[in-house]
């Protein structure tokens, strides 16, 4: 694959999507795009739409100290098409995707163990990698200690 | 009757083999182990799918949170007298893992362990002679019993 | 026979064929597989967590240990992520030696793999052999690294660990050695009738579902699902490396033994490329401590499928997030929509054949539905294991 399809689906993308959002090339065969919360199923739909895309490879979610950032990592014709879009810390919620691309399932599933974000219409958010009587908060938040006292690097 | 008993035992060790969070490092040498290189079995030594006919608990990993009750659970179900060995780094300490909010660090924090593999992963070579090590120790035990 | 009409079975949490303990409720209808269920994360360590807590020295060794059977591409992903934010360029021998270290990952895991395979379907033959054959790889591997599984080869800019004409030669000899011995595999695997009686027509999954799950690796390859990242996205020394991408239209086990068995093959010739084609030159880039802010996205193709991590560093000597997707966690959907359908002797082979990293094949709880509190028995992965191998020897003895 070349970088030329790099530059057609970033010109598809381009044209697609609503005016909260951007589209980078960052590097050879990797995309950008962030948007609003709000549009975040409409971009979805474009994607599985327009482009076809099929393969979600992950999802990953950070906290940056103020705010909830999730990243849906796509992988469309050799590429990795990366949706950025974000939450506020006292509102920690997203739309599920689910219904668009099921293999989100097990993601949606884990970003709600580590860092409590919860993805709206999701049909079963359980817990899949913590324990079943966890009660400590969340671990992957910036300001989660543990119980017994600092981590030891 | 001990005599035999411990002869039995010293000739056929039946193992269980158990990942308590481990990163398969250790779970493929032990299966190595296993294999025509090596072949643990020359030592009587047999891997065993149930607690229940283990005499050797043979543990890899750092035993996560939710590997501790299951632990327990397991050493309870193996018939007295029952011998635990600690494969690897993380399994005698925790190795790499120490520090981490779902880690109990080293298989000792939660059952009595008898022998110690380190490494990692130890080399198959030493996970045998970490067994033949036991073999004496049971040996030696038993004589002191007497 | 064993009563096992209306029953939900956990199987696990000390995870039924290989890594990575999980648990599978499977709901039964007589000898069938209604529902499977998926509970994981009993080996969870808290490793991305503690990524944050260490230096980026520290860390290699750290997420070398991931996964003990395919740690080098976990360390290929990380460096590759910090060489891009680093934006250093590495020098091609660097690049070469890590292609090499992939694609013996890669022979060392499908010869496991096939041994684990045999060894759920009573073939325990086909174990003593390819295990055999994979202590000659183990032993490249010690003997270039010095380490049989975690080889710590990789680090920030390059390899720590060159290799000198004698190693070449050994490796070349090696791969001739493991050339016949794969022929012998193929063979093996399209002749021998318990395979083709444990594994045709076992464990289904359509290429339209395997799209939609996102399944990678060999298991989507079986199923008609022509992806490759060393093709589509080629990282390491693929780009100047020709080599075919194995697909099978059978979407079943057999399928996926089929692609593990060619794709040794690809394996070897590309290990061949490699060395007669190795540049000369250094093989270390100097590196800076200190990272600064960015983000990297970078994927590789390990031996069971895509494996994407994600790095964010903040300028200090620490990421500041790391993700990391193992392909194991893409194919756990497919499975549960694998299982569903088959029989209860057919788990275990369905199992195993996503190559789920290998690791404890253990104990299996038959509970009676309605009293989960009281368990009826005891039944162990080996005496599910065995069931399967009776069942089949008293429907007409497909297999002896």
């Amino acid at each position: 694959m070349t970088n030329n399809t790099d530059e057609q689906l970033k010109e598809i993308l381009q044209q697609n999507v609503q005016t909260d959002t951007t589209v980078t090339l960052t590097k050879p065969h990797r995309i950008m795009v962030t948007v609003a919360r709000e549009s975040l199923k409409k971009t979805m739909n474009i994607l599985a739409t327009k482009l076809s895309a099929q393969h979600l490879s992950t999802i990953t979610a950070r906290d940056t100290g103020t705010i909830f950032e999730i990243l849906y990592h796509f992988f469309i014709q050799g590429s990795i098409v990366t949706i950025r879009t974000s939450c506020p810390r006292d509102d920690p919620t997203v739309e599920s995707i689910v219904d668009i691309f099921p293999s989100a399932t097990l993601h949606e599933r884990e970003m709600n163990d580590i860092l409590g974000i919860i993805a709206i219409g999701h049909p079963d958010l359980r817990r899949l990698i913590l324990p079943e009587d966890w009660n400590q908060g969340y671990p992957l938040r910036k300001d989660w200690k543990p119980s017994g006292g600092d981590m030891v690097g | 009757m001990t005599g035999i008993v411990t002869w039995a035992r010293l000739k056929s060790p039946w193992i269980l083999h158990m990942n308590c969070g481990s990163c398969n490092g250790c779970d493929i040498e032990i299966l190595a182990t296993l294999i025509p290189r090596l072949d643990a079995e020359r030592f009587g030594v047999l891997l065993k799918g149930t607690p229940r006919h283990a005499d050797i608990l043979v543990c890899t990993g750092p035993v996560t949170t939710q590997m501790k009750e299951r632990l327990k659970r397991i050493y309870d179900q193996m018939p007295e007298p029952k011998f635990v060995v600690a494969v690897g780094q993380c399994g005698s300490s925790g190795g790499i893992y120490q520090g981490s909010y779902c880690v109990e660090g080293g298989i000792d924090k939660v059952i009595p362990v008898d022998a110690y593999v380190p490494g990692c992963p130890p080399r198959p070579d030493a996970i045998i002679d970490g067994l033949v090590k036991l073999l004496a120790k049971i040996k030696e035990g038993d004589k002191n019993d007497k | 026979m064993i009563w096992l009409a209306n029953v939900k079975i956990p199987i696990g949490p000390q995870h039924p064929a290989l890594k990575e303990p999980e648990n599978f409720t499977i709901t039964l209808d007589g000898e069938k597989v209604v529902d499977a269920d998926i509970r994981i994360g009993y080996t969870h360590r808290g490793i991305e967590k503690l990524i944050e807590t260490r230096n980026y020295i520290q860390n290699l060794y750290l997420i070398e240990r991931i996964c003990g059977i395919c740690s080098f591409t976990h360390t290929q992903n990380y460096v590759q992520n910090v060489e891009t934010i680093l934006n250093i360029q590495i020098p091609r021998r660097a690049e070469y030696i890590r292609t090499l270290f992939l694609e013996l990952e890669r022979l060392h895991s499908h010869l496991l793999w096939m041994g684990v395979a045999g060894h759920e379907i009573g073939f325990d033959t086909l174990f003593m052999y390819t295990w055999q054959d994979r202590e000659l790889v183990q032993d490249i591997l010690e003997f270039i690294s010095g380490n049989r599984v975690n080889y710590a080869m990789n680090t920030i800019g390059g390899v720590r660990r060159d290799i000198s004409e004698d190693q070449k030669k050994k490796i070349l000899e090696t791969m001739i050695y493991l050339e016949k011995r794969a022929a012998y595999y193929k063979e093996v695997a399209v002749n021998e009738k318990t395979i083709l009686a444990r594994c045709q027509g076992v464990g289904i999954l359509k290429p339209e579902i395997a799209l939609k799950l996102s399944a990678v690796g060999p298991t989507a390859r079986a199923s008609g699902v022509d992806v490759d990242i060393r093709r589509d996205d080629p990282h390491a020394a693929y780009a100047d490396t020709p080599f075919q991408v194995i697909t099978t239209d059978t979407c079943d086990v057999f399928g996926r033994f089929v692609v593990r068995v060619l794709e040794l093959f690809e394996s070897i010739n590309i290990i061949r490329h490699l060395m007669n084609n190795l540049p000369t030159g250094e093989i270390k880039a100097k590196a800076p401590r200190k990272v600064p802010e960015g983000e990297a996205i970078s994927h590789t193709e390990a031996p069971r499928g895509e494996d994407i991590h994600y790095l964010r560093s903040n300028g200090t000597d620490k990421p500041e997030r790391y993700k990391v997707r193992t392909p194991t966690m893409a194919n756990l959907l497919s499975i549960s929509e694998m299982l569903k359908g088959t029989y209860l002797a057919d788990v275990p082979i369905i199992v195993a054949g996503i190559d789920p990293c290998m690791g404890c094949m253990d104990r299996v709880l038959v509970l009676k539905e309605g009293k989960e509190n009281q368990p009826g028995y005891l039944l162990d992965w080996e005496h599910l294991r065995r069931y399967g191998i009776q069942w089949y020897a008293e429907k007409g003895g497909r297999i002896q």
